[in-house]
């Protein structure tokens, strides 16, 4: 409903502010009266003009003196007048007027429909003056609520009472991947991925018809939320209701907040208990089999010792054997992984990595012919002395050089490098290989204890997971890289700080 | 003079080992299945060598090379084990004490073990 305007009429004739009424009947507004400037003074406190009337000839305080004092108040400053005059019709007058801001002029006696004519387009320019400021005013509120949605960090996005998206900032279209256009008007249940089950989604309708005060459940829900390239990100959802003021659902306001990073620790945080679990499963383990070991390895050597070579028995001794130290290899592998064997004690000293590869390549050297690999090494002579656990450091190199001899083998290119630099106070080491790379399903458990895709017998699904250990025992980080069919390529970064002495050396 | 050894280890199997080993060698062995009845047959008899299993029921390695060092402050003595870790602090003790030993990880070979006896008895550098 539209507000009815008011008109302030003043005037100290009784008769003429009669007239003044008589004419302004026939406009929408309702008229105040005041036969002195005083009187008007206190009518402007009481209500809102949007336009004033003012006889120039008053007794006391003069219609020009009103309207400055008008013009002087805040309230008032912008209030239209129109001046009437029936004695003084003179420029002086006239330039006075407009020297207080005054907006016309009429002299009487004056033509009622110019009056009105007069009146009605000031109304008119006050009413869309108020129209523009509301619209000036919703404006600054709608750019404040936007920035404030922009500048939110967690995804924001406003439904209507049928569940489509209406708005959403920023920080939604960046973690969904889908431009500001595409993703208006869509369901929001066609973000979830399917599995998930939402309290609030009735479910005929997938109608969002939550009470956020009376049902607090809706508060930080785990959900996996789908991004255009249907990729499944865990967010924390929470989600209220809002209602005009009948109590009438509007909408639902949604925000969602990314925790894969908090995920990605927790699961770091699994895998630590899951090993040191089976460190402490591994240390115990080892006493009990290694006695074993040793009996059944000894009782066989001593089979074998007593064996003539041409029985037939004597190579089955030998296999026997060769199964038993593939065991005590096992038991080994798990008391380095779980960092209770002796081998982690080790000293640290300035070792040279490239002699530390040479022995592993010898300990190769064999397949390495056989399979006709072809092995690249790039050692930078800045980074080759590091500080640190060589016979440790040494297992990695193993570990890493069979993966990628096993990865090359059926390959038509069997090349792998071995490439050494330093990156500020880092050694990097990176074993390349042009093998049959890794899976993107298998990429999350490469470094799982006991995970491999080896055939039975060949791998223990221990390598990785041990060299992750170590390295990361010797303070280092390390990480990999694969495409399917192109290779593999596994990074180590271990903190490096030259040798003093050899870079005086160096200096010199 | 005959060299003797002795094997302390709760590990039947290991005993054997042992016994099997040496079989054949100019050394006598004996093998018991305690630190306790160890420190029996050190008090009765003396040995040039003597062999314990860290990890046992009752009394554990380094407690008996403790009493054995008591009776015996010179035999050369190795202890024989899959897995000192819950040992370490007192392994450390005992040497910081002055007890004066080796240690072996197991799982060891026969040509180890006889290598290593040989090379304690022996003065051989085989090993």
């Amino acid at each position: 409903m539209k507000n009815q305007q008011n008109i302030l009429i003043v005037d100290d004739k009784e008769q003429n502010l009669f007239a003044l009424e008589r004419i302004l009947q026939r406009v929408d507004a309702q008229i105040i009266r005041a036969t002195c400037g005083n009187d008007a003074l206190t009518a402007s406190l009481n209500h809102e003009f949007a336009l004033a009337i003012l006889d120039v000839q008053m007794p006391g305080m003069d219609g020009y003196e009103l309207a400055e004092l008008f013009r002087s108040d805040e309230k008032t400053r912008h209030l239209p007048i129109i001046f009437l005059t029936a004695v003084y019709s003179d420029e002086y007058h006239v330039f006075k007027g407009y020297e207080a801001g005054a907006v016309d002029f009429l002299t009487k006696p004056f033509q009622s429909e110019i009056l009105l004519a007069k009146v009605r387009i000031f109304l008119q320019l006050e009413d869309q003056h108020q129209r523009l400021k509301k619209i000036i005013d919703l404006e600054k509120t709608k750019n404040h609520l936007e920035n404030i949605l922009l500048s939110m960090s967690d995804v924001v996005l406003v439904l209507s009472r049928d569940g489509v998206i209406q708005t959403i900032n920023e920080a939604a279209l960046s973690l969904l991947g889908y431009p500001r256009g595409q993703i208006m008007g869509l369901p929001f249940c066609d973000l979830l991925a399917t599995d998930e089950v939402f309290p609030w989604i009735i479910s005929e309708k997938k109608e969002f018809a939550l009470n956020y005060m009376e049902n607090p459940t809706y508060h930080n829900i785990e959900a996996n939320i789908l991004t255009k390239h249907k990729e499944a990100i865990p967010v924390l959802i929470s989600g209220s209701d809002f209602h005009d003021k009948d109590n009438l659902l509007l909408g639902t306001v949604i925000v969602a907040r990314d925790i894969r990073e908090r995920k990605a620790l927790e699961q770091q945080r699994i895998m630590t208990e899951k090993i040191t679990a089976l460190g402490m499963l591994a240390g115990g383990m080892a006493h009990e089999l290694n006695n074993p070991l040793m009996g059944i390895n000894g009782f066989i050597e001593y089979c074998l010792k007593h064996t003539p070579k041409e029985d037939k028995r004597h190579e089955i001794l030998e296999d026997a054997g060769k199964e038993t130290r593939r065991c005590m290899d096992l038991v080994k592998n798990l008391l380095t992984f779980s960092h209770t064997e002796p081998l982690s004690d080790e000293q640290c000293q300035w070792v040279d990595i490239e002699t530390l590869f040479d022995r592993v390549l010898r300990l190769l050297a064999y397949r390495i012919e056989k399979d006709n690999v072809l092995v690249i090494k790039q050692i930078s002579v800045d980074s080759n002395t590091i500080y640190t656990q060589g016979n440790s450091l040494q297992q990695v190199f193993l570990n890493f050089m069979t993966n990628a001899l096993d990865a090359v083998s059926n390959n038509a290119e069997k090349k792998i490098c071995f490439t050494v630099d330093r990156i500020q106070d880092n050694v990097r080491i990176v074993i390349s290989d042009t093998g049959t790379g890794i899976l993107p399903e298998h990429m999350d458990r490469i470094f799982d204890p006991f995970f491999t895709t080896k055939p039975v017998g060949k791998g223990t699904g221990l390598g990785l997971c041990v060299s992750k250990s170590i390295v990361e025992s010797l303070g280092g980080k390390m990480c990999c890289e694969s495409m399917p069919g192109k290779g593999t390529k596994f990074e180590v970064l271990l903190p490096g700080r030259k040798n003093e002495k050899l870079k005086q050396e160096g200096d010199k | 003079m005959i060299k003797r050894i002795l094997v302390i280890d709760d590990d039947e199997a290991i005993r054997k080992v042992f016994l099997l080993a040496l079989e054949g060698t100019s050394f006598q062995v004996d093998t018991v299945s305690s630190g306790e009845k160890g420190i029996e047959m050190v008090q009765e008899q003396s040995y040039d060598l003597i062999y314990i299993d860290l990890k046992m029921p009752g009394m554990n390695g380094v407690d008996t090379l403790k009493k054995i060092r008591k009776i015996n402050p010179d035999i050369p003595v190795y202890i024989i084990t899959a897995y000192y870790g819950e040992f370490a602090d007192q392994l450390t003790k005992a040497q910081a004490d002055g007890l004066n030993f080796e240690l072996m990880m197991k799982p060891l070979t026969m040509d180890q073990i006889v290598c290593l006896t040989r090379g304690i008895l022996e003065g051989s550098t085989l090993y």
